[in-house]
C-alpha cells in the first residue's frame, strides 16, 4: 500500500492537515464507522481529487472539511487551526439543488459574497457584491441569465451558478462534492474545462478538494488523486499530466492512458482484495 | 366564426342566463300571492349580467375554460331554479324562502348596514389573521430549528391545537373587557396552534440541501432562520392562508353572535332573530362573496410574490 505522506515533492506549505481522523455514526444500538484513521496533508494551491466507489466515505470525508460533520476522533486543521464547523476560508459546491430557489442567479451569488465578506470582517456594500456577482456570472458564461431563477435554468447552468457563487467568495479552499455528477457527458466536459480554466487563471491559486467517482474526471483535474476504499485512504497517486489540460484532447496522450490503466488496476485490486479479506463482493 | 360561437355562445351557462332573464316576462305568483310583494328585479338582473360579463371575460383569457363553464353553469342553474320555482310559481313557503329579487334588493336598500358590518368584521379578521400567522410562523421557525425545543414544545402544541377555539369562545367573550379584544383573541387562538405546528414541521423538515448550502456560507442562525428558512417555506404559508381565513371567519361569526353590535355574522344573526330571512340569506351570500374575493386576492398575491415552486 502506498503511504499517504512522504511522497510529496511539492515544497508548498500545508493548508489542510488531517490527522488520525475517524468518524462514526451512533444510532440506538449500533455504531456505524464511516471513516477510520485518515491521514492526509494537502498543500496550498493543489488540486486534490478523492475517488472511490459509492459508500466508501469520500463524501463523508469532504463533509468534515465542509464543517457539516464533525470528527469523532483525530483532528482536521486548516492553516494550523483546528476547525469547528464551516469557515469563511472555504466555499462549497454541492452536487445539485444547492441554490436558493427564490433568488435569481445574481442574487444567489451576491448574497453569498455579501455574507462571506461580512464574516471575514471585510464588509462589502450590496452594490459591490452585485458587481462581483455579475463579473463571476460572466466568467461562467452566464451573461444574459443573471435575473433568472434557478428553476428556470438547466442543471448545467445551475451548477455554473453554484461554481460562480463559490469562486466569487474568493475562498482559499474550494470543496466540491461530485459537482458534475448529475450532468450529461457533454455538459460535464464543458464544465470541467471551465473549472480548470478558472482555477488556472486565478492569481491566488485555490486549493481544491474535489470528490468524484469518475476516474477520467479525477485524472483530468487532479494534481493528486486520493484513492479511497471503505473507511480509509488506500493510495495517493500523483497525476503529472502536463497542464493546461483540455478535454477531450488530453485523452489521446500516452501518459493519460498509462495513468488510467494504473487507476483502473487500483480500482480492481481494491475490489479483489476486499473479496479476499471479507469474502463479500461489492 | 363557428369557433367563436362554440366557445362563447353555445353552453349551459348562457342557456340558463337567458332562461333566467326570460322569467321576468312571465307573471309572478309570488308578487300576487304575497303581501310584501316582489321587489324590482333590477338588482337581480344586474347580478345576472355581471356574472355573465365575468364569465365571458374569463372564457377569453382562461385556459381552464371547461371548469369556468361548469362553475358558471352551476351558479346560473341554481339562480334560474330559484327564480322559477319561488318567484314565478311560488311553490315553496315564501316566509322561509324569499324570492331572489327580494334578496338581492337588500344589497341596495340596506347597503349602509352591510358595508359597516363588513368593515368591522374585516378589521378584526385581517388584524387577527396577520398577528396570528406572523407570530406563529416566527415562533414555529425558532422552535423547529432546535431539535430539543421541537421535542419539548410539539406535543404540547398538538394537544392544545385539538381544542377548537369555538368551544371557549363564549368564555373569552366574557372575560375580555371589549368585544374587539375578545374577537381578536379568539381569531388569534383559532389559527395560532395549527399554524404554529405547521411551521415547526416546515422548519424541522426543510430541505437538507438548502440548510447545508446556507451553513457552508457561514450564515448566522438568525440569517438562516429569517433569510433562508422562512423565504423557503413562504409558498406553504401563503397556501395555508385560505384555510386560516375560513377558520377565522367562522370563529368571528360565532363571536359576533355572542356579543357584537355590528359585523357580517351579527347581521345574519339579528336578521334571523327577527325572522327576516330575506336579509339573513342576503347576509350569507355576502359572506360567501367576501371569502371568495379574499381567496382570489390571496391567489393573485401569491402569483406576484412567489415566482418559483419546490
Amino acid at each position: 500500500m502506498l503511504g499517504s505522506k512522504g511522497v510529496r515533492l511539492l515544497e508548498n506549505e500545508t493548508v489542510i492537515e488531517i490527522k488520525n481522523l475517524s468518524l462514526s455514526y451512533e444510532s440506538e444500538n449500533t455504531t456505524y464507522e464511516a471513516l477510520k484513521d485518515i491521514n492526509l496533508d494537502i498543500h496550498r494551491g493543489e488540486f486534490i481529487c478523492i475517488v472511490g466507489s459509492s459508500g466508501c466515505g469520500k463524501s463523508t470525508l469532504l463533509s468534515v472539511l465542509e464543517g457539516l460533520n464533525s470528527a469523532t476522533g483525530g483532528s482536521v486543521k486548516i492553516n494550523g487551526k483546528e476547525i469547528h464547523g464551516p469557515g469563511a476560508e472555504r466555499a462549497v459546491v454541492f452536487q445539485s439543488y444547492s441554490l436558493f430557489p427564490w433568488m435569481s442567479a445574481k442574487e444567489n451569488v451576491a448574497f453569498a459574497v455579501y455574507e462571506t465578506y461580512k464574516k471575514r470582517g471585510e464588509k462589502v456594500s450590496k452594490k459591490k457584491a452585485d458587481e462581483i456577482a455579475l463579473a463571476f456570472l460572466k466568467k461562467v458564461e452566464l451573461n444574459g441569465f443573471e435575473d433568472k431563477l434557478p428553476g428556470e435554468l438547466s442543471g448545467g447552468m445551475q451548477q455554473r451558478v453554484a461554481i460562480a457563487r463559490a469562486m466569487a467568495c474568493d475562498p482559499e479552499i474550494l470543496l466540491m462534492d461530485e459537482p458534475f455528477g448529475a450532468l450529461d457527458a457533454k455538459i460535464r466536459e464543458n464544465l470541467q474545462n471551465l473549472l480548470l480554466k478558472m482555477w488556472r487563471e486565478d492569481e491566488k491559486k485555490k486549493t481544491v478538494v474535489f470528490v468524484t467517482h469518475d476516474l477520467n474526471e479525477a485524472e483530468l483535474l487532479a494534481d493528486w488523486i486520493v484513492f479511497m476504499i471503505p473507511k480509509q485512504i488506500y493510495a495517493v497517486i500523483e497525476d503529472k499530466l502536463p497542464r493546461p489540460r483540455n478535454y477531450p484532447y488530453i485523452q489521446e496522450s500516452r501518459e493519460y492512458k498509462e495513468l488510467y490503466q494504473k487507476l483502473v488496476k487500483y480500482f480492481y485490486h481494491e475490489t479483489s482484495e476486499l473479496i479476499d479479506s471479507e469474502g463479500a463482493a461489492l | 366564426m363557428k369557433k367563436f360561437i362554440s366557445k362563447y355562445v353555445l353552453n349551459l351557462a348562457n342557456l340558463f342566463f337567458l332562461l333566467s332573464l326570460l322569467c321576468f316576462l312571465f307573471p309572478s305568483k309570488y308578487a300576487s300571492e304575497m303581501r310584501g310583494g316582489l321587489k324590482s328585479p333590477l338588482v337581480f338582473a344586474l347580478v345576472l349580467v355581471v356574472i355573465e360579463i365575468l364569465f365571458l371575460s374569463q372564457l377569453a383569457n382562461s385556459k381552464k375554460s371547461r371548469a369556468v363553464k361548469d362553475v358558471t353553469a352551476s351558479v346560473n342553474i341554481f339562480l334560474f331554479v330559484w327564480e322559477f320555482i319561488v318567484s314565478r310559481l311560488n311553490l315553496l313557503p315564501y316566509i322561509f324562502i324569499p324570492a331572489p329579487e327580494n334578496v338581492f334588493d337588500i344589497f341596495v336598500s340596506d347597503w349602509k348596514t352591510i358595508l359597516f358590518g363588513f368593515v368591522n368584521s374585516m378589521e378584526l379578521i385581517i388584524a387577527g389573521l396577520f398577528l396570528s400567522v406572523i407570530s406563529s410562523v416566527i415562533l414555529g421557525t425558532l422552535v423547529g430549528y432546535n431539535k430539543r425545543l421541537t421535542n419539548a414544545v410539539y406535543p404540547i402544541a398538538k394537544a392544545l391545537s385539538t381544542v377548537p377555539a369555538l368551544i371557549y369562545t363564549p368564555y373569552i367573550v366574557l372575560i375580555m373587557p371589549t368585544f374587539k379584544l375578545a374577537s381578536l383573541t379568539v381569531i388569534f387562538l383559532s389559527i395560532f396552534w395549527g399554524s404554529f405546528m405547521g411551521s415547526i414541521n416546515n422548519t424541522a423538515f426543510v430541505e437538507k440541501k438548502i440548510i447545508n448550502a446556507a451553513k457552508v456560507l457561514n450564515l448566522s442562525t438568525p440569517t438562516i432562520l429569517f433569510k433562508i428558512i422562512i423565504p423557503f417555506n413562504l409558498p406553504r404559508y401563503i397556501n395555508a392562508l385560505p384555510i386560516h381565513l375560513a377558520t377565522s371567519l367562522m370563529t368571528l361569526t360565532v363571536a359576533e353572535m355572542l356579543g357584537a353590535d355590528s359585523g357580517m355574522g351579527y347581521y345574519v344573526r339579528v336578521s334571523l332573530n327577527y325572522a327576516n330571512y330575506t336579509k339573513a340569506i342576503a347576509g350569507i351570500i355576502f359572506i360567501g362573496f367576501v371569502v371568495t374575493l379574499l381567496n382570489i386576492l390571496i391567489q393573485e398575491a401569491k402569483k406576484r410574490l412567489i415566482k418559483w415552486n419546490y
